[in-house]
């Protein structure tokens, strides 16, 4: 039996991998110009993935308080705001929530002092969920669980990403995902380019929202300084959700809020005192405390007033 | 007590010699390296979700060990008819019974052991300290928590005569025992009479494994129970394995065997 | 008494012989087993002669869920084996001879009656002290090598190192299982299976070996070697009891025989003292008289 000759059987080889490469390249090419392929967990899961994604969320939170949390027995409002939300008057553990050192927008004064003075918050309220124990065998049990509330700190914060980021790939859907992870990672550990893809990535997947757009907004005031691009994104999220369906905008009429009460705190900083004004009047409409608000309008009045009498107008700073 | 280790040696030579553990071993240490590669937004330090999926397969493992295992002693030893020259030597039905769970629960003990070792070195790669004196904890926890689940499931052997059916039965009560047994008390208070008095006698009758569940601590950093309260929960331990065992042997000794 | 009685001995192990090492509760069962024993000699000498010894032993199985009757299996068995002899029992399938092996050997207890090994009750495992068993279906752990095997078992009965691993020794060399003896029980043949049930048998160098159709499933060559085996423990003085339907086997090797029929002994005797009274040529023709077998005409 004749052997092959081993250079016939090398070109042999190349031209099969040059063959293969040619072909799995032209699929390549095909496949991405028929847009984003599925994701695995998509494939895996179909829409059922979405029941996993506000576990992996809770998950986060469990992380947040360090593994001190209430069980499906303990909990006494199945809806209570998670803490890992951020967005809530609920923390008092001395670290400055998200946005509500002004509520609505209205800044309140002496927000520290108040902190000894202040009742049982409801997050603190939801988390004393223990209460002292019904049985002696619940009393020994609770010897091997954790029994103390706190909440994770000093960087350790990045402990929460991984479930956050499984909860979108489980449900890009889910708006308050992209909001809470993008929260964490320029509030606490300092990563505003980790944050502003994150929020990106939730408006390629929802385009046009605008919580997102918000919060893309408040990364460019709060982290970069970036006044101008924030003024840009909060009245793109003004506009986008002014073009929602009124039974949308009746259920997200805290967002609104939130949206001009920023919006007229960046005018209010920037010297356009009118257009402040005319801010701060649409989010009186849905404010929890109007009095706040209106005391805020009635000092731009008066600056305003003073302005006028006593130098000629100026044109609006941009 | 030579009989004794001597039937605890063939069933840890059983353990070895067969695939189950290795492919267990190999599953946990696969699912947890992927785990450890996967990079949230190029953050190095993370770690406690990798914890906390590897300690969920450990313990997922070695349960599926202790129940397969302990499941399949007295019946294959009656199928295999390798229990007639057995009992045909001085060994007691008792003998037996504490020989199989000891082997059962030192084979056990054995797995734990290297998969605790896996997690420390994995832990080990992002953590810049190892929390040995908690991991040991844990794994003695642990360690007692599987003898309660391996006299069962002897238990189980003796009462249904489908290997499957014990295994099936012994994991779904497990199972059920660790995510509902703390809470039984509160579903209890829920319910009129007489549901509250029975939801509140088997609250009190059954072993509360998932006291020995510490991985919620390991995860987060938290302290442990102390010495004191770890040996408490041994006694516990102790406790439930000899009456499941008193009642394995009570069941195993009137049983007829015929070759 | 003690030293005179050759039966304690047995238990002790044979004169000049390493008595096999006591621990725990073995320790404390024949304490109260030689005190029993001693009590029993006190009473009845004679039947201290007997090594294996059943009265009126009695076995029912209960039927399933569906029917409760009781189906007997032995009615009232009376039966003796003497030390250092060759006893077969025989009887067609579903005689019961199975069911007094499994009394005999604890794995069935009786409804009534009693049965002894060495003058103590079956139902103790210090019984089985000085008795081998090789069932007629050999399985052995398949994961265990033979010297594996063959060291859990004198690891049972408590044996040193240096004895199992002398016995172990002289065993494999016995059963020509040299070759084999380190690899699994599961790469082997039938006959070699065959062969590990006879060295797990030995090995404790028993007084008393109990053998379930030793001889089933072999070649004539190797129901050859068995009655070779048979033959030389009985010159070393051992007890043999074993059933089985091979009448040449038995005829040649066996001192005394009993025949059990549908749970009742119908005959026991020598096999020369049976043969001659039924005016037969063979054991195998008494056997048939005894079951009552009509040969039918060949047309």
């Amino acid at each position: 039996m004749r052997v092959a000759s081993p250079i016939l059987v090398f070109g042999l080889l190349i031209a099969l991998v040059y063959t293969l490469a040619t072909t799995v390249q032209l699929r390549a090419v095909r496949r991405a110009e028929t847009g984003p392929a599925d994701g695995a967990f998509k494939k895996l899961l179909g829409d059922g993935r979405r029941l996993f994604a506000g576990q992996f969320v809770e998950m986060a939170d469990v992380y947040l308080h360090s593994g001190y949390y209430p069980s499906i027995f303990d909990r006494r409002e199945p809806n209570a705001p998670k803490a890992v939300s951020g967005t809530t008057e609920d923390h008092d553990d001395g670290e400055e929530p998200h946005s509500d050192e002004y509520d609505h927008g209205v800044k309140t004064e002496n927000h520290k002092d108040h902190e000894q003075d202040k009742p049982q918050s409801e997050h603190e309220k939801a988390m004393d969920f223990m209460g002292p124990p019904r049985d002696w065998l619940e009393g020994f049990i609770r010897r091997f669980r954790v029994t103390k509330h706190s909440h994770l700190e000093a960087g350790e914060e990045r402990e929460l990403l991984p479930w956050l980021k499984v909860a979108i790939e489980l449900d890009p859907q889910a708006i308050n995902t992209y909001t809470i992870t993008a929260f964490w990672l320029r509030s606490h550990l300092k990563n505003e380019k980790a944050a502003e893809e994150v929020l990106r990535e939730g408006i390629r997947n929802n385009p046009g929202n605008a919580e997102i757009l918000f919060e893309l907004g408040l990364l460019y005031e709060e982290n970069y300084q970036d006044i101008v691009r924030a003024r840009n994104l909060w009245q793109l999220a003004l506009r986008r959700w002014e073009a929602q369906s009124a039974e949308t905008k009746q259920a997200e009429m805290r967002l609104y809020g939130k949206i001009t009460a920023n919006l007229a705190r960046l005018e209010s900083g920037a010297g356009n005192w009118q257009r402040a004004i005319e801010y701060f009047q649409l989010a009186k409409l849905d404010s929890p405390n109007p009095a706040a608000i209106q005391k805020q309008i009635d000092e731009l009045q008066v600056k305003i007033s003073q302005s006028t009498n006593s130098s000629p107008p100026r044109l609006l700073r941009p | 007590m030579n009989t004794i280790w001597a039937l605890a040696g063939v069933v840890i030579k059983e353990l070895y010699r067969r695939k189950d553990f290795y492919v267990l071993f190999f599953l946990t240490a696969l699912v947890t390296l992927a785990a450890l590669s996967v990079n949230f937004f190029n953050d190095t330090k993370i770690i406690r979700y990798v914890k906390d999926v590897c300690l969920l397969l450990i313990w997922f493992s070695t349960l599926i060990i202790a129940i397969v295992t302990a499941a399949r002693q007295i019946p294959s030893e009656k199928e295999n008819r390798t229990i007639f020259p057995l009992l045909a030597k001085p060994v007691s039905r008792g003998q037996v019974i504490i020989g199989k769970f000891l082997g059962c629960w030192l084979a056990c003990g054995l797995a734990l052991v290297i998969f605790y070792l896996f997690f420390v070195v994995v832990t080990g790669i992002r953590e810049p300290q190892w929390h040995l004196v908690a991991y040991l904890k844990s794994m003695g926890l642990q360690w007692m928590m599987l003898a309660i689940v391996i006299a069962l499931t002897l238990l189980g052997s003796i009462v249904f005569s489908a290997v499957s059916a014990n295994a099936t039965i012994c994991l779904i009560a497990v199972i059920g025992i660790l995510f509902l047994g703390e809470h039984l008390n509160k579903i209890a208070l829920k319910q009129g009479e007489p549901v509250q008095s029975i939801t509140y006698a088997i609250y009190f009758c059954i072993p509360h494994i998932e006291l020995f569940d510490v991985r919620n601590q390991i995860v987060n950093n938290q302290p442990l129970p102390g010495l004191v309260d770890c040996g408490l929960a041994s006694v516990y331990a102790a406790a439930y394995t000899a009456a499941l065992l008193y009642g394995t042997w009570l069941l195993f000794r009137r049983k007829s065997l015929s070759t | 008494m003690l030293a005179a009685n050759s039966q304690f001995l047995v238990l002790l192990g044979e004169a000049g012989s390493r008595p096999t090492p006591l621990r725990g509760e073995v320790t404390v069962d024949l304490t109260r087993t030689i005190r029993y024993s001693q009590h029993v000699a006190r009473r009845n000498p004679d039947l201290m002669s007997a090594i294996l010894r059943t009265k009126k032993l009695r076995v029912e199985y209960v039927g399933g869920e569906v029917s409760k009757t009781a189906k007997v299996a032995l009615h009232g068995l009376d039966l003796e084996v003497r030390a250092g002899e060759v006893f077969g029992f025989l009887g067609p399938n579903g005689a019961g001879k199975t069911t007094t092996m499994n009394v005999l050997l604890g794995f069935v207890p009786p409804t009534s009656g009693s049965a002894e090994l060495f003058g103590i009750d079956v139902r103790q495992p210090i019984a089985r002290q000085r008795i081998g068993y090789l069932p007629e279906l050999t399985y052995y752990y398949k994961f265990l090598t033979a010297e594996e095997l063959l060291r859990f078992y004198a690891k049972v009965f408590g044996l040193t190192r240096s004895e199992s691993d002398q016995r172990i020794e002289k065993l494999i060399g016995l059963v020509e299982l040299g070759h084999a003896a380190k690899r699994p029980i599961k790469t082997y043949s039938k006959g070699m299976q065959q062969r590990v049930g006879l060295a797990q048998a030995l090995i404790n160098n028993p007084d008393l070996l109990i053998l379930d159709e030793p001889t089933s499933g072999l070649d004539p060559l190797g129901r050859m070697k068995v009655r070779e085996i048979i033959q030389r423990l009985k010159n070393e003085g051992k007890t043999v009891f074993f059933s089985s339907h091979e009448m040449g086997e038995v005829e040649t090797v066996c001192d005394r025989v009993a025949i059990l029929h549908q749970g009742e002994l119908k005959i026991e005797g020598r096999v020369s003292e049976l043969v001659a009274k039924y005016g037969v040529a063979n054991l195998e023709q008494v056997f048939l008289r005894i079951v009552g077998y009509q040969p039918q005409e060949v047309v």
